[in-house]
This record gives C-alpha cells, structure tokens and sequence, in this order.
C-alpha cells in the first residue's frame, strides 16, 4: 500500500516547519534536452528527450505539460529509453511560464517525477494594440501589505491576453522605498505616493500607487 | 426664481483660500472668493466612453465643460447646450472660481504642458455665448483659474470615506469637520451602502433649506422611491432628524462653521440597484441622475448627482487564474454600459513547507490558487478594496465617485470564496460603512455543496492520477503550512462533499446558512453549467483521457479508480447524471432548494475539465454566460433571483 508521505521512490517526505529547508533532490528522471527560459510560442512542437538515471519504469513514461491559469497537455506514456516526445505547446496557452514534467512508475507502484523544466511561453507573431491594468491605481490599507495586480495585451480583434507573467513585460517602481514590485505583487514598503511603470514592447502604462501611513493590523 | 443646474466633474478642489476674482463674465483670477467652494469641471475626453452620455447630461443641464487638447491629438465633441433662456450667468453678483492643475492620469498631461478648451456656453437670446478662455490655449499655472458666477446657495457633493470621516461606520455629526471635506464626487455608485456628504453654503447662519429629491424628470421622491432614487436625510444634531424615505422633503439649517462662512449638511444615500424595476431604459445605460433640490426664500438650486453603476470584480477559481474570468470580462467591458471589471488574482506563487499529501522533501513553491477557502478569501478581500479603491476615481466617467461595494463574479472555488468574506476580519469597515464590500453575488459553477471529485482525489489509491495533475502545477492538499508557520486548508481539501449534499468539508459547514458565524446575508445569483452527452462521450477520443487512463487506470501497478473512471459511463457513477464535469448541478444550486438563473446549456466546468478530456465549450467562454452575467448584474438584488446567502 502506498501513503501519501512517499513521493519518490526510497524519499521520506515531511519535514518539519523548523528544522527543514529545501532539499536538493536526485531525481530519477530527468528531462536533457531542455533548459529553463527556453522560449516557446504558442502552437509549437517540440521535443522533449527523458533518460532514466535510476529505476525502472515498467509501464512506461509520461510527459505532462501544464500552466496553473491554462491548458494541460498530457502524453501517451513510451516504454523506451531515452524516452522521446513530441509536445506541441497549446495555441492558447497564456504567456509567461509552462512547464514540462516527466512522470514514471516504478516496479513497486510509486510514482517518480523528473525535475519540472521551465518554458517560456511567448508571442512571436500578432503584437497588441494596447495594454490594460488592473486595478489601474494601486491603493494600500496598511504598510507591509501585499496586492496583486493584472496586466492584459488587448488585441486588434478585441480579445485580451495575459501578459503578467511574460518574460517581455518591464514592471518598475519609481520608488522602492515606498513600493518594491516582482512580477504582479506589489508591496508596500513605506508611506507616500509613487507610480509603477509597465512597458510591454513599445506599448506603456503606469500605475499611481498610494500607502497610507497606516501599520500593519 | 432662479434654478441653477450642475453637473461637475471634479480637477481639484483647494482648501479655503482668499482673494477676490475680478468681475465679469470672462475673467482668470488669482485666487477664489472668501466663503465659495471651488467648483468641479466638466471635461470631455474622446476615449471617454461615456462621452456620448455625459454630453447628453450637459446638454440637459447649464454646465462648464472643459474640453482637453491631450498633446493635439483628441477631438472633441459639442460643447453643453444651455436649456432655453436659462443662463448661467445672471446677475447675481457672487462668482465661483474653479482651478485647472492636473487631469485625471491616463487621461490627460500635466498642467504645464495640457492645451484645454474652457468653455461656459450659454444660450441668450437665440446664439450661443461664451464664457471663460474661449479658444485653445494653455489654462495652465500661467492661468490657473476660471471664475464663473454663481447663486448665493452653493452645493457641494463630497465623500467622507475619502475624508477618512467615518468611524464604527458611521458619518461624524461634527459640522465643523463636514465643513473640512474636500473630497468632491459628482456621483455614486448604486451599491444602497456608499453615502455623500451634500454640503451647502450660504450667507448666513440660520437659513433652513429645503432639500427634495428629483427623479431625472423633475418628479420628487415618494415614499418607497429609495429604491429608485435613493434617499436624503438630516446629519446634524441641531436638525429635526428626517428622511426622503418617507416620501417627504427634509430641512436643513444653515450653521456657522469653523473658518467662516455658514453651511447646511445633508447626506445622500444612493439607490440598491442600478437598474429600476420595470425600467426598460436602465439596462442599456452606463450612468443615470437624480438632482437635490435645494430651495431657501426665493432662490433654488439643483445639484445633480450622477449615478453609476457598482464595480464588478470577478473571482477565479481552483486551479485557475485572474485570466479565466477574460472571456466574460470582455464581453461585459464591450457593452457600453460602463462596467469596468476587475479580474482578482490570488494565484500568485506561495512557498509551502510542508503539505499533506506530499509532494516529495523540501519546501515547495505553488500557485495560491490550490489552497483553500480562507486563504483565498484573506487575498480577495484586500484585491475587493483596492478595487473599489481604484473605482472612487478611475470608473467610467473618469472622475470621482462614492462607492463602497462591487458586485462579485465567482467560478468555481471563487464562489466559496466570494462566500467566505463575510468571516474573514476586516470584511466590515468604515470604507463599507459596516455594511462590507460585496453588494451582490453571481456564482457560475460554484460547488456550494463541494464535489464528490474533491473526497476522491484525496485518497491515497488515485495518487497517480494526483502526481499527473501536481505536474501541471494543480496540487491537491488537505492542508499546508508556510515557511512562516501559517497552516491552510487546501482548496481540493474544503471542497470535500458527497453527491447528495451531504459529508461536507468543514470550510463548507461554515458558510451554510444554518450554521454560519455571520449576520450577513448576500444577495446571490447561480448559474450552473450542465454538460450535455457529446462532452461527456469525448473522454473515448481525448488523448489527454487516454493517456490518463493508461498510465494511472489500466497500469496494473498504479489502477487508480479514478482514472479507470475516466469514461463516460465511469464518470456518471461518480458525479451522477447532472453535472459540468466537475461539479454536480445539485451541488452548483446550493442545494433542493436553489435554482439556476437560466436553464442549463451545455457547458462543461472549465478548460481544467478539457484538459482531462471533456467537450467544449466551458463556463468560462461559452458566449451565452456573458449576457446572463449582465441579466444578472442589471437585475435588483431584491428580486427572487438573488438569495441571501452568508
């Protein structure tokens, strides 16, 4: 019988909250023909290689491609080694991250993952017209607060696409020492009033930003 | 008499400042008046879209228009039309000032650079005349103010939210500091929550005024019209306290207030619904008005409160993200009529500790969305206020607004979410005046019962089926724990309910109406989606179901229940006859007792559901949900449509 603490073959997984710290994994797959930051376009193919460096996987390997707020793709599991896929990255898949996994089971039933590979997903072709932020201004209850916010490609046809995440977009705080952004969070840091700029290409937007001298509840 | 109408969109509004304006009708001036209030411009914007409609309310009223020059590209429509024989200018001799320094930003440039066309237009004698700077030209630092006459009673429509005035969500009673208000509005939105502070200064102490509220025809409240117009009603301790509510005009009296001058006080209320009932008109508009009628001896003066409707933000689910809501938000944002939706996002990354299930050792960094109700709702809350935040300025007039609510969209787990607010500390406040920022609720897909998907994935015989989904970043967890200690229920974790209803997680039991810690009871609208059987046949042709089903179902070693379920029949045994794939429609309605707000179509739950191998379209962007968003939104919150729910 499996349990659920067993994520990887022979690797205990809970670790208490204060002794742990990220641990470097061996995993028994792994996928070697890609790297992190590969860029991708929406409806391409591509080839994912996968060498078992430990174990066997009896009934084969599976490659699953995913994005958390987009589709996933899921293969037909080979038997070979090197095992070799083809995956053709969704047309509608949202750009910014997407990330390729390959999953085995071992002899005993466990289920055996490689390190996730990070693609970037991006545009190569249909640019947009104007950019959308949102929430356009950006207004603080308290120090120490942290808000996310939205930016949108909006297209020539009317459609919007997520740009948040793209490698593409430029997110800058005119004053780190009132507001700090990575990727679509922003946190306070201290009172005053400051601008985030948003350039994605040519196109361009800003976003006010207001903290309150108010200290965290 | 005199009646004077205004409709004013608020640049800037200064603190008492002393001087006198010259005489005449076009005249810049240094400064404003001792005892006058600056007055709010008008300004049109050809990217404005309500341009049309806002040109529309002028050319019904006497109004300043301040036409911008944004670097020489706009164009501009037609200045306001005075009604016949009705002058702005008259010869009362008392004037109002108003100073030009910025724009609203996006809108226009700074002062120093911006070319502007200010212009009172008024009708005499058959030709138009005009008053102010006249042709393009910077009205800038080097001519700062545009000084205009007014009457002797001068309102002014404020926000004390935007004042930081009120307090355990009440208005301060203090005239004094009502006096201090400088947060000019020219409307609210229809949420029945926000308030405006009507500020009217006159000459002298003492003056009772009598303050009726007018539909946009002119016809006073009547008892009951609250709904429709809202309601005025006394602040001030020293007045006989009384409301429009009942169908009467209310008096005010003129005090003297601290810094000179004298001021009566009243307090708007806007109407509950945007949407009138048996009103044909309101659905196709993006703003409506009622006017304060303000009567004092001989004189009258109409202030026009422009009405908007609330801010809609839309709630994603499990597994998902602020883009899933893009199809509906687009669509809405294409109806021209002035919603401007927010998509809120609490998918952003979180690292996890430790989690149950595992995952494997060491810490582990995931989206927000897989965790549960609570932490979603902590996230939702702070995005609702910035959002109604940003709405207070950046709405589809393009100035500033009472509004104390948003109307809430939720998928999915969003509903839950949405649901769960009214627990969550800080839900109530001042911004909301206690009443908290949801004004109604339209859930599509909800599993107010949970899914019996949830207890499923949570036992340790679908592992394989769990390790698939976990490697496209969809996680399921009972519960976690951050590095900072913080433990969370997960979102398959709380979505834990047996097809008939019953088994719910504990998440679910305490946002039943029978059992919920809370008073408050949101208006809520269902929508559920209903596959038909041509979605459910594709799980025997999607490569994405027969990949599942071969490594986790007919592998021998793994023989996940679920992914041998994974068929059309399968699937059936587990969510029944009636469901999108993921949510049982018994569960989507809440229970026996709900129902769907329109019949069920043909949607499968979301592109999640298409990724396992289930026909399109889904809730998320089948055309026909858009409009039943906006029937919804357009519909009052006390129809039988909406239940309360907590």
């Amino acid at each position: 019988m499996r349990i659920w603490t067993i994520a990887a073959a022979g690797i205990v997984a809970l670790a208490s909250a204060n002794t742990a710290s990220a641990v470097a994994r061996a995993y028994p797959l792994v996928i070697t023909n890609l790297t992190n930051g590969t860029v991708v376009a929406p409806g391409q193919t591509i080839t994912v290689s996968v060498t078992i460096k430990t174990g066997t996987y009896p009934n084969g390997i599976t490659v699953v491609g995913g994005q958390v707020d987009g589709p996933t793709v899921i293969l037909t599991p080979v038997t070979t080694s090197p095992a070799s896929f083809s995956v053709t990255i969704p047309s509608n898949a949202i750009f910014g991250p997407y990330t390729i996994t390959a999953i085995g089971m071992d002899s005993t039933g466990t289920t055996d993952t490689s390190a996730a590979i990070t693609l970037d997903v991006e545009q190569t072709t249909t640019a947009p017209v104007s950019l959308r932020v949102d929430p356009s201004s950006i207004h603080f209850a308290y120090i120490g607060q942290i808000l996310a916010f939205n930016v949108i490609g909006v297209y020539a046809n009317g459609s919007w696409q997520g740009l948040t995440q793209s490698s593409t977009l430029k997110i800058t705080s005119a004053n780190t020492s009132i507001a700090t952004v990575t990727g679509g969070s922003v946190t306070a840091v201290n009172t005053g009033n400051t601008t985030l700029a948003v350039s994605y290409g040519s196109l361009t937007a800003t976003i006010p930003v207001y903290v309150p001298n108010t200290p965290p509840p | 008499m005199k009646t004077h109408h205004r409709l004013w969109h608020v640049i800037v509004m200064g603190a008492a400042m002393v001087a006198v304006c010259a005489g005449g009708a076009r005249t810049a001036c240094a400064q404003v008046p001792p005892g006058y209030t600056l007055a709010p411009i008008v300004y049109l914007d050809s990217s404005d879209t309500a341009h049309t409609s806002l040109a529309s309310a002028v050319a019904a009223s006497e109004a300043i228009v301040i036409q911008e020059h944004s670097q020489g590209t706009n164009t501009f429509g037609s200045v306001g039309v005075c009604p016949n024989n009705q002058h702005f200018f008259d010869d009362i001799p008392n004037q109002w000032c108003v100073q030009w320094t910025n724009v609203t930003p996006g809108v226009g440039t700074s002062s120093a650079t911006l070319l502007i066309q200010a212009q009172a237009a008024c009708e005499v004698n058959g030709s138009y005349v005009y008053y102010g700077d006249t042709g393009p030209g910077t009205f800038g630092p080097n001519m700062p103010w545009l000084c205009l006459q007014s009457g002797p009673l001068t309102p002014t429509l404020v926000d004390p939210v935007a004042a930081q005035d009120v307090t355990d969500g009440s208005i301060t009673t203090n005239p004094n500091t009502l006096a201090l208000i400088s947060n000019t509005v020219f409307g609210a939105a229809a949420d029945g929550t926000a308030e405006i502070v009507v500020k009217i200064a006159a000459p002298t102490a003492g003056t009772a005024l009598t303050l009726t509220l007018l539909d946009e025809n002119g016809n006073p409240a009547v008892a009951g019209s609250q709904n429709a117009l809202g309601s005025l009603k006394t602040i001030l301790t020293t007045d006989t306290p009384s409301s429009t509510v009942d169908g009467t005009p209310i008096t005010v009296t003129t005090v003297a207030v601290t810094g000179g001058g004298s001021m009566a006080f009243a307090v708007y209320t806007p109407p509950k619904d945007f949407v009138r009932d048996n009103n044909s008109s309101d659905p196709l508009l993006p703003n409506r008005t009622v006017s304060v009628q303000i009567t004092a001896n001989d004189e009258t003066q109409q202030q026009i409160v422009a009405i908007l409707r609330p801010p809609v933000a839309f709630v994603h689910g499990l597994w998902g993200g602020p883009m899933d809501g893009s199809g509906i938000m687009v669509a809405l944002s294409n109806d021209q009529v002035g919603l401007m939706p927010y998509e809120l996002d609490f998918a952003g990354q979180i690292t996890l500790l430790t989690t149950n299930p595992g995952y494997g050792p060491g810490s582990l960094s995931v989206s927000g969305d897989n965790l549960g109700f609570q932490y979603g709702a902590t996230k939702i809350l702070a995005l609702l206020n910035d959002a109604i935040a940003d709405y207070r300025n950046n709405n589809a007039f393009k100035g500033s607004i009472a509004v104390s609510q948003a109307d809430v969209v939720g998928h999915s787990m969003g509903g839950n979410i949405a649901r769960t607010l009214p627990l969550i500390s800080g839900f109530a406040a001042n911004v909301n005046y206690d009443a908290g920022p949801v004004h109604k609720l339209i859930t599509i897909g909800t599993p107010h019962l949970g899914s019996p998907l949830a207890g499923l994935l949570l036992q340790s015989a679908n592992n394989c089926v769990v390790q698939v989904l976990a490697a496209g970043g969809h996680y399921t967890f009972l519960t976690a724990e951050t590095v900072s200690d913080v433990s969370y229920n997960g979102g398959v974790g709380d979505l834990q309910g047996a097809l008939n209803g019953t088994s719910l997680s504990q998440a679910l039991v305490q946002i039943q109406p029978s059992t919920a810690q809370t008073n408050i009871r949101i208006p809520t609208a269902l929508i559920a989606g209903e596959m038909q059987t041509a979605q459910l046949n594709s799980l025997n042709t999607s490569r994405n179901a027969k990949a599942i089903r071969t490594v986790c179902g007919t592998n021998p070693l793994a023989s996940d229940p679920l992914a041998k379920d994974l068929t059309p029949s399968g699937w059936q045994s587990i969510l029944g006859a009636d469901s999108d794939a993921i949510v049982p429609v018994n569960s989507e309605l809440a229970g026996p007792n709900g129902k769907s707000a329109f019949p069920l179509f043909g949607e499968v739950h979301s592109p999640g559901a298409v990724s396992l191998g289930f026909g399109e379209p889904t809730e998320l962007d089948d055309p026909v949900i858009p409009p039943e968003v906006l029937q919804l939104l357009n519909t009052p919150v006390d129809q039988p449509t909406f239940m309360a729910l907590p």
